[in-house]
């Protein structure tokens, strides 16, 4: 048997990051049961009856179809929900919600999520002139744990959206976010947090046309800020435009793996587009151990609108590969993707063994 | 009668059976899709799906094979609807370092693997992941055993022009299947 292949499955596969959600599982499949003998009798009924009309209308031996259209596969109709100002907030969500009267806002239709979306109507690509600000309520407790939001649109090959959002904001369950879709039409957003799920289908219109800049407006006074003419997705990060951290360090067998976050700090929407520089300090400010090495990946922009993040994983080799620098890490150096200006950020990373690995930047964490 | 009480909780086998599988659904899900968060999205939907047959799967000689098949038609479907076959290209997979291999040597092998034809990666994925038989997989793939046994060495022919595998062993594997 070729074990070589299944040792390498096994390596490469994915463990879980959750355990198994039984109870919630037991409870959706009742629901498909329900769900299931409820369609199929009201397809039966509605087949009888219009078998019964072909019937007495036509051929009695039509009759012979019926059995066919009894187990049907309905396709879940696609509705997409527009925000409205007067909706009322359910007694849960009062507590973050309360107060968003003008604020255009929805519930999803199972109910457990509330929305309030600061940025109607939403745009597909990065708003200019605002944010597509989301503000999502959960009525099941957070209990400290992200929220994952993945976005998709039906019916099309547009890449999906993954925001992860952390449970830092108060007051309530709430978690702000701003979700940027690269195309407009209903997107299906699915929803998970702390084991709980949720879904909705949120309308994004066409992304604005820029502003028009007239080239005569040499004469005149400028009143507009001049960064708003600039097409929003061609700017590259400057590193003075980025705050860049270090997240905890995520231990497994034979790497520490850290997400260097480049978070984009200026007014204006940047792209990060390929593998940060990333080398250690020793205590004296010197190098030690070797840089890290560019992993075998292929880099693709990222787009990072104001106050959003993209991050690079670094895996640093453990102390148990050898051989190893003399003096410990006490500092990272990054160079942001195609940057000549660095950060040094504090980091007690041990001494420096091997060869360690950078990814291109992502625009999520690998966690 | 029994099954209102049985409604209220899920059994304590359905537990069982679910906790058990939940890894091995994540991974292959994970193998088979490239992205872990939709891995874990899908098994979630699989267990749904066993729980509301669970007294037919339960009675099955191969539960785990048919949770599986279930997984894997979820998978399918799903790129299907969203018309999203493609992504594997545009998006890493997500990068965890095991035990024995370091992210790179990972990422590459869940590129190589995403990047074989479906059929032939669900035949990979069954029978070297989940450790699904011959028989139990062409169950799941509802074709005859032959043709899992053809999947499995062009998908294993693949990986080792990857270099990522190493000859002599594939060679085995081909002539066992032959046999």
């Amino acid at each position: 048997m070729s074990n070589e292949v299944r040792n390498l499955l096994h390596d490469a596969a994915s463990t879980p990051s959750t355990g198994a959600d039984v109870a919630g599982a037991w409870r959706r499949g009742r629901r498909l049961r329900i769900q299931r003998r409820v369609v199929s009798g009201v397809a039966l009924v509605a087949v009888i009856g219009v078998g019964s009309l072909a019937i007495a209308a036509v051929a009695p031996n039509r009759a012979a179809e019926v059995p066919f259209a009894t187990s049907p596969t309905p396709a879940p109709a696609v509705t997409c929900s527009a925000p409205r100002p007067g909706v009322p907030v359910p007694s849960w969500a009062r507590a973050a919600a309360g107060n968003t009267g003008p604020i255009p806002k929805l519930a999803s239709p199972d109910g457990n999520v509330f929305l309030v979306v600061f940025g109607a109507p939403l745009q597909a690509g990065t708003p200019i002139d605002r944010q597509n600000k989301i503000l999502w309520v959960v009525r099941q407790p957070r209990d400290g744990s992200p929220l994952e939001i993945t976005a998709t649109l039906p019916g099309s090959s547009t890449r999906a959206v993954h925001v992860s959002e952390s449970a830092g904001s108060s007051p309530g369950e709430i978690y702000p976010s701003v979700v940027d879709v690269p195309r407009a039409g209903c997107w299906h957003f699915a929803l998970a947090w702390n084991g709980h799920r949720s879904a909705i289908n949120l309308t994004y219109g066409p992304q604005a046309s820029p502003p028009v800049t007239p080239t005569t407006a040499r004469t005149t006074p400028s009143t507009t800020l001049p960064t708003t003419t600039l097409p929003p997705s061609s700017a590259r990060c400057a590193t003075a435009q980025l705050t860049v951290t270090i997240g905890a360090p995520n231990g497994s067998a034979g790497h520490i793996n850290y997400d260097i976050a480049f978070r984009n700090h200026g007014a204006s929407p940047c792209v990060l587009d390929g593998f940060p520089g990333v080398s250690f300090l020793d205590a004296s400010g010197n190098q030690t151990g070797a840089p890290a090495a560019r992993n075998r990946l292929t880099p693709a922009p990222v787009s990072l609108a104001p106050g959003a993040s993209a991050y690079a994983h670094l895996a640093k080799n453990d102390l148990g590969n050898p051989p190893c620098s003399a003096n410990p890490a006490t500092a990272l150096r990054v160079y942001p993707p195609n940057e000549t200006v660095y950060v040094d950020i504090p980091l007690d990373a041990g001494r420096v063994c091997g060869t360690s690995y950078i990814d291109p930047v992502l625009d999520h964490p690998l966690g | 009668l029994h099954a209102s009480a049985a409604a209220v909780n899920e059994p304590d086998d359905v537990n069982t059976f679910c906790r058990r599988e939940w890894p091995r659904l994540v991974g292959s899900l994970s193998l088979f899709t490239g992205d872990r968060e939709l891995a874990q999205e899908l098994a979630q939907e699989t267990l749904a799906r066993v729980c509301r047959d669970w007294r037919k799967v339960s009675n099955l000689e191969a539960p785990g094979a048919w949770a599986h098949r279930v997984a894997l038609n979820l998978a399918r479907s799903h790129y299907r609807h969203r018309a999203v076959a493609r992504r594997h290209s545009g998006r890493f997979a997500i990068s965890e370092a095991t035990e024995s291999l370091d992210t790179a040597t990972v990422i590459a092998v869940r590129q190589a693997v995403a990047a074989l034809p479906v059929r032939q990666r669900t035949a990979l994925v069954l029978r070297y992941f989940a450790d699904l038989s011959v028989a139990e997989t062409a169950e799941a793939m509802r074709c005859p055993e032959g043709t899992v046994k053809t999947l499995t060495r062009q998908a294993i022919r693949a990986l080792r022009s990857t270099g990522l595998i190493a000859d002599a062993e594939v060679e085995e594997e081909s002539m066992a299947d032959v046999e």
